[in-house]
């Protein structure tokens, strides 16, 4: 499914040249639960955000699903992403100016589905992940795990292949974190690919395959598949 | 028509923020289309008046000129004097492509066979007891029109050497409709006259006590003018004549004087409109014109400004929205037509809001402003731009003297004013669409989702 090939993304900071990636290999199949873990500069987000088509590499190739994403335009990349691609970020990034089931509907207005249909797959998402009872809350007006309850239902009611998330339990107490992951746990059940970043190890611990990055290197630390 | 829906519903969920924007949309609406209301009757009034004053033409002697090129206006004197225009010359100059209207106030200096005037005197040498009018002049009819003078008996005169005389001047020589008069010309042309009718003459009434005082002298006497037609002085040939020409087409002035130098209009004298009245009557209007432009052209532009710094200020906050729209796979274009549906629509509600408010308050904003304008031109020193010196003949538009400023203007909403708020509308509505669409086209995602995490 995601095939990083030689991929370097590099970053000129004055005469300085910073590699953020340098030279990854990494390959991703279909249903894996990949933990990536590493420190805070080692290159995660960066890695994140080429793997979610929001950013391109300096050099190298990365295939998703078996086509190079190099070829695509800016707004052929923003297709894959909202079809393919269901994002969770440590700020669960939600619009506080709409109500949590507007917020999940979102991504599904702008595929252009069908109000009734739309409102099905919101339940269904929002059922998914437990929210349905605070659907017409505000994201103000409830925690911080329900918030992320909430981007993840965001998240996977487009029915996405791939799901990155980016440090997706940074903003919650252990004991709701514990609860996300388990949410992330059954997602990957039902068939999502997730990728999680994070750089916590007890939380990478519970992929099924876990990547280290350092210094924008990447190494195989378990794999359990 | 989903993201449309969604724009629409974005307006509810920002009410604070669009309220705000809603509000200087609209003070820019009003303020201009008020403007673009006052404008636009101001313009068709001007131009109307530009058509009257314009089309009417005066021939007025360049005193200036006319010395350089070495005139005396004293031709008593050495060197050549002024040439005058003579009748037959105005008769010329009337007949023309470019004339619509020519009128003639024709007259000649008459005395009586076997009539008296009224008024005389003993004086065997006197030669000339009255006047033979002839026109085609709206002034002579005017004074019909006004009563001045009024048929009393009788009618008006219809054909060649028919005229009408003085109820005064016939009862003292027992004249009726149907009488024949003889008239003097020069030293001893006879001519004769059939009477149509007879006129009550009130146009003496207003000389008063001071008429009492004044020296008896049938030439001064109005009661002794026969009036007759123009064809019958110009066959009698008239000594004297004023003539006022209306253009066809006012921009038809510049061929018109090189015709009438071609039939021997000297070129000492001006072919000239009557500026100085279109000034009086249109000036205020001008004026308050002037006023509304550069009012609404003061508006658009600090309305503009205003407007794309709240937008800026809007958009730092919409910024994350865009930000997690475009993360979510939202394209570019998609979010940029949300964006602009939900300020079109802003503006189409503040444009009905606007144009309803500015129908109801141009009127009285367009009498304050005119009745200021008039109160201005009234304190104002006037000068006239035209030097007028009359020699003899003489022709000329209707004197500007008179001339009543403007004093009321009826606005309203015309379609080509419609149209015009409209476009200012849209016009708005893209200047506050424009810093969203700049944030959309400039930032990718991640960057606005990283600056804000």
């Amino acid at each position: 499914m995601i095939v990083f090939k030689d991929i370097s993304k590099i970053y000129n900071i004055g005469d300085e040249t910073v590699y953020a990636l340098d030279h990854v290999d990494l390959t991703i199949k279909e249903g894996e639960f990949v933990g990536i873990i590493g420190p805070s500069g080692s290159g995660k987000s960066t890695l994140m955000h080429i793997m979610g088509c929001l950013d391109i590499a300096t050099e190298g190739e990365y295939d998703l699903d078996g086509q190079s994403i190099d070829v695509y335009t800016d707004n052929e990349l923003a297709a894959i992403r909202n079809k393919k691609i269901g994002f969770i970020f440590q700020s669960f990034n939600l619009l506080n100016k709409l109500t949590i089931e507007e917020n999940v509907e979102l991504p599904l207005i702008y595929q252009g589905v069908h109000a009734a249909k739309r409102r099905t797959r919101v339940a269904e998402a929002l059922a998914q992940v437990g929210m349905s009872h605070r659907r017409k809350h505000t994201p103000n007006s409830i925690s911080g795990g329900q918030q992320q309850r909430a981007a993840i239902a965001r998240a996977i009611v487009t029915r996405p292949a791939l799901i990155l998330a980016d440090e997706p339990t940074g903003n919650l107490d252990s004991k709701t974190g514990e609860e996300i992951m388990a949410l992330f746990q059954e997602l990957n059940i039902a068939g999502h690919t997730i990728v999680l970043i994070t750089h916590d190890a007890s939380v990478a611990a519970q992929a099924k395959r876990i990547l280290m990055l350092k210094d924008g290197k990447i190494a195989e630390v378990r794999d359990d598949n | 028509m989903y993201i449309i829906t969604n724009a629409l519903k974005n307006l509810g969920r920002n009410k604070g923020r669009n309220f705000l924007i809603g509000i200087i949309l609209l003070v820019i609406i009003v303020a201009t289309a008020i403007a673009i209301i006052i404008n636009s009757t101001a313009s068709s009034i001007i131009d109307d008046y530009k058509g009257r004053f314009g089309s009417e033409v005066s021939l007025n002697l360049d005193y200036d000129k006319a010395i350089n090129e070495g005139n005396f206006v004293d031709s008593g004197e050495n060197g050549k004097g002024v040439e005058e225009i003579t009748p037959k010359q105005y008769f010329e100059f009337g007949d023309s492509k470019y004339i619509k209207e020519a009128q003639y106030n024709a007259s000649s200096m008459i005395n009586f066979k076997d009539l008296k005037p009224v008024d005389d005197v003993d004086d065997p040498d006197l030669m000339v007891r009255g006047y033979l009018i002839g026109s085609n002049a709206k002034n002579i009819s005017d004074d019909f029109k006004k009563e001045a003078r009024k048929i009393i008996d009788g009618a008006m005169y219809r054909q060649e050497n028919e005229c009408i005389v003085s109820q005064q001047f016939a009862e003292l020589n027992k004249l009726k409709p149907g009488d024949e008069i003889e008239i003097i010309l020069g030293k001893d042309r006879v001519h004769k006259l059939k009477i149509s009718g007879i006129f009550e003459d009130n146009t003496m009434v207003s000389g008063g006590d001071a008429a009492q005082f004044m020296e008896k002298n049938p030439m001064l006497n109005r009661n002794n003018e026969i009036l007759t037609g123009l064809d019958t002085i110009k066959k009698l040939g008239a000594e004297n004549v004023t003539a006022a020409f209306s253009l066809k087409n006012p921009d038809d002035l510049k061929a018109f004087t090189a015709q009438l130098q071609k039939k021997g209009l000297p070129s000492y004298y001006k072919v000239a409109t009557d500026e100085a009245g279109y000034k009086a009557v249109v000036g205020p209007v001008e004026n308050m014109k002037k006023v509304t432009t550069t009012f609404m052209i003061v508006v658009l532009i600090l309305g503009a400004i205003i407007l794309l710094l709240i937008s800026t200020l809007a958009i730092r906050e919409r910024k994350y929205e865009i930000g997690v729209l475009r993360a979510m796979g939202m394209k570019k274009g998609k979010v940029g037509i949300g964006f602009v549906t939900e300020m079109i629509a802003l503006t189409f509600a503040c444009l009905i809001i606007g144009l309803s408010v500015s129908a109801f308050a141009s009127q009285p904003i367009a009498d304050s402003l005119l009745k200021n304008q008039i109160q201005i031109a009234e304190e104002a020193p006037t000068g006239n731009t035209v030097s007028h010196l009359d020699f003899g003949a003489s022709a000329g538009a209707p004197a500007s003297d008179d001339a009543k400023p403007l004093s009321e203007l009826s606005v309203h909403l015309d379609f080509d004013a419609a149209i015009q708020i409209i476009l200012i509308a849209i016009m708005l509505a893209i200047v506050s669409s424009i810093m969203g669409i700049v944030y959309i086209t400039r930032y990718e995602p991640m960057k606005i989702l990283s600056e804000r995490n």
